[in-house]
């Protein structure tokens, strides 16, 4: 009896540890704001500086 | 076109990811000036790309139209009626949704420009110069070199090569792309 608890202790503290990793691992994600964030290379930076609309589609 | 990107839209679900989307759609985010290309130009592209009558089989995976104000909504409407015209069907058997754009939330770093990971050396390049998802997403450059890198497309290599020097790339990654592009060229 001793033996299982100390087994499901064990597996989910792993599970939590596992958890808890991923979320801190996980990639933050960004909403659109309207800003160009790429102006590193040359070519990025003329065009950031461009007029432009956006348009939006979802492709099954 | 300027950028493309991809990423999560049309849903409430706050903070969306690839693993925990909720009530979003997968979608694609472009950029165009709109003095060379127009929305309805776009619209046209994007209805002889896919089968409007074909059924969604998910939120996730849905033929979509999401607009940012009344103009596009408008013309996205006429868009698809007239796409049910060309193709023969009654407007009511389009199953393309046009739905509210909401907030768009740029997807993972690893979907973004997904073709280039084919191409480690360019794609480690552009991760030096852009480290994290949006920056890499909002690369011109890197949306270029995805689409002519890609597969899919219909490519323009003169172009290709004639744009290559404006990459700022490596000097020796430059000449095997020329060299590759130019065997492409008729």
């Amino acid at each position: 009896m001793m033996k299982l608890k100390t087994i499901a202790g064990l597996t989910s503290a792993f599970l939590l540890a596992m958890f808890g990793i991923h979320s801190l691992m996980a990639e933050k994600l960004v909403p659109e704001d309207g800003q160009i964030a790429a102006k590193t290379l040359t070519l990025d930076q003329e065009v950031s500086k461009s007029k432009y609309e956006t348009a939006t589609f979802g492709m099954g | 076109m300027l950028r493309t990107r991809v990423g999560y839209c049309g849903g409430d679900k706050t903070n969306p990811t690839y693993y925990s989307m909720g009530d979003h759609t997968e979608a694609i985010s472009i950029d165009y000036d709109p003095a060379v290309l127009s929305y309805d130009d776009l619209l046209k592209h994007f209805c002889e790309g896919h089968r409007c009558n074909e059924v969604n089989s998910s939120i996730q995976y849905m033929n979509a139209v999401f607009y940012r104000d009344d103009a596009q909504k408008k013309l996205a409407e006429a868009s698809l009626a007239k796409e049910a015209t060309r193709r023969g069907i009654h407007r009511d058997e389009v199953e393309t949704k046009i739905v509210p754009m909401k907030q768009f939330t740029y997807a993972e770093g690893y979907h973004q420009k997904y073709y280039l990971t084919r191409f480690r050396d360019v794609r480690a390049f552009l991760n030096e110069s852009y480290s994290d998802a949006k920056s890499l997403a909002d690369s011109t450059v890197a949306t270029r070199l995805n689409a002519f890198l890609g597969s899919g497309m219909n490519r323009d290599w003169k172009q290709f090569l004639e744009e290559l020097p404006k990459y700022d790339l490596p000097d020796e990654m430059e000449t095997v792309l020329t060299k590759a592009a130019k065997t492409k060229v008729k």
